[in-house]
């Protein structure tokens, strides 16, 4: 008789189990689901300059003739890095993380460098740059 | 004749430490132990209403910075009702967290049962992420940041970090509209079903909600609206909302996972755990009765001190800076 009535919760419960986890699997895989999109920030000729230019959460970079774009967000946890023009380096408002005018990570809790992203120039001059974005 | 002269005055003293003891532990604590819990209420009542206001005119995507730039400039009293929802908010918070303290610090969660006070501690992290989210709606750049932090040290998380980052805060054009949910929606009906059993009568009194009403409106009119920093400004240090300071300073030098998730972790565990301990030191063998109560009493103070060290974080970081 225990034993029955053991065997008989012990079902009833996975029976309750199962229906939770049939009805919640669907709900959770599409609450979580992310589409990843990609961002363009274009620098127009007059966006340009001889030194370090800032638009929409992207550092243009230009040393010498070479060119280079960075995202200005903080390998840290995300916070915009600002350009300090005096000491030529980046610094983070957050938790203070500080890059050199490169990108090279040189000090604070971000462990990584800016992350590079690719940038392409056209014919007329202005240049875009493609930052991807996992929501 | 001196000695008992002697004994009378020793003894007026002590009657009077007596008295004075009653009428502070028992007369003044227990008015402190039922004023600051309705004042709470009244506090949150008005900062629902003023909320539900708000709500007509913010909109949670677009230039979110401008459209709260407007509702304090331009719309007509619309800064009075953002001063009146800041500061309700905050009392409503601060008031629960007191109130917290004062049954905590007398051990009162032994009248609860474990699952009674499981929905507590929940109602009272809610209470904490009503005022982050209201933190983030601001669209300043503290907001912004702060979101982006938040999702950050979800992210950390092994496996479900990005899942569960996923659902707080968007992407960058509809940033804001998961935090304006669980603000305005979500938060308030989990507050509201998890202290259903706790509060007994909704509404506070005429008396509690005048007094919550006058002060609110007062600091409103008094205190000017802080200046918010506009995102794309640049700022030398940014902060986060007040209770989160302890944690921001720590991440300035120690890695993200232990200090963002499961340090909190471990506290909110903790906590949780006490009423069972101590339901298990009523019962059983002499001696296990005995470990259990010894092992209440560690975690007891365990919480207390760890509670005690991040206030003096957070004030030292109000202070001096994170
Ligand atoms: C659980 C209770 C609530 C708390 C503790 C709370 C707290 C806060 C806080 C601290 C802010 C930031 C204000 C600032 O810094 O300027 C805020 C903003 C806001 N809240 Fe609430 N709130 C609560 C409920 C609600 C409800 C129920 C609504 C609407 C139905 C609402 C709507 C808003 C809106 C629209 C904002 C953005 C406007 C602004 O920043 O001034 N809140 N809230
Ligand atoms: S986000 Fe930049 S230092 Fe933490």
């Amino acid at each position: 008789m225990e034993r029955r009535e053991f065997f008989k919760k012990g079902l009833l419960a996975s029976i309750y189990g199962l229906a939770l986890a049939a009805v919640s699997y669907p709900a959770i895989v599409f609450i979580t689901f992310r589409r990843s999109s990609k961002i363009e920030v274009v620098f127009e000729p007059q966006d340009q300059g001889p030194d370090i230019r800032y638009k929409e959460g992207v550092y243009l970079l230009k040393n010498g003739d070479e060119l280079k774009a960075v995202s200005a967000r903080c390998t840290h946890l995300g916070c915009l890095v600002n350009y300090n023009p005096i000491s030529r380096r980046f610094e983070c408002p957050c938790h203070g993380s500080v890059y050199d005018a490169t990108g090279k990570r040189i000090a604070g809790p971000a462990s990584k460098d800016l992350l590079a992203v690719p940038l392409n120039r056209s014919p007329d001059g202005t240049i875009t740059v493609t930052i991807e974005i996992q929501a | 004749m001196m000695s008992t002269e002697r004994s009378r005055i020793s003894s007026f003293f002590t009657s009077t430490c007596r008295e004075g003891g009653r009428f502070i532990f028992e007369g003044h604590i227990p008015a402190f132990s039922t004023v600051l819990p309705r004042l709470g209420l009244a506090a949150l009542i008005l900062c629902i209403l003023s909320g539900v206001i708000l709500t007509f005119q913010y909109r949670p995507f677009g230039n979110v910075f401008k459209n709260l730039e407007e509702i304090t400039s331009l719309i007509p009293y619309g800064w009075f009702f953002r001063q009146i929802h800041y500061i309700t908010g905050q009392a409503f918070v601060f008031l629960m967290l007191l109130h917290t303290a004062d049954h905590f610090i007398r051990r009162r969660y032994r009248v609860y049962a474990p699952g009674e006070w499981t929905n507590l501690t929940a109602a009272l992290l809610a209470c904490f992420f009503a005022l982050f989210t209201g933190f983030i709606l601001k669209g300043d750049k503290e907001g912004l940041f702060a979101g982006k932090i938040l999702a950050s040290i979800l992210d950390t998380i092994p496996r479900l970090g990005k899942g569960i980052a996923g659902l707080l805060v968007g992407s960058e054009d509809d940033f804001f509209f998961l935090p304006y949910l669980h603000h305005c929606f979500f938060i308030p009906l989990l507050v509201g079903y998890l202290l259903k059993d706790h509060i007994r009568d909704w509404l506070p009194g005429k008396g509690f909600m005048a007094a919550a009403g006058i002060l609110a409106a007062s600091y409103a009119l008094v205190v000017a609206p802080f200046i918010d920093i506009p995102p794309d400004a640049p700022a030398e240090a940014v902060t986060g909302p007040w209770f989160f300071l302890g944690i921001q300073s720590l991440l300035r030098n120690w890695p993200v996972f232990p200090v963002g998730i499961l340090l909190p972790l471990i506290f909110v565990l903790l906590v949780l755990i006490l009423p069972l301990v101590s339901s298990m030191s009523t019962g059983g063998s002499r001696k296990a009765m005995r470990a259990y109560y010894l092992l209440e009493r560690v975690i007891y103070w365990i919480i207390l001190a760890a509670a005690f060290s991040y206030l003096l974080l957070v004030l030292s970081a109000a202070l001096k800076g994170p």
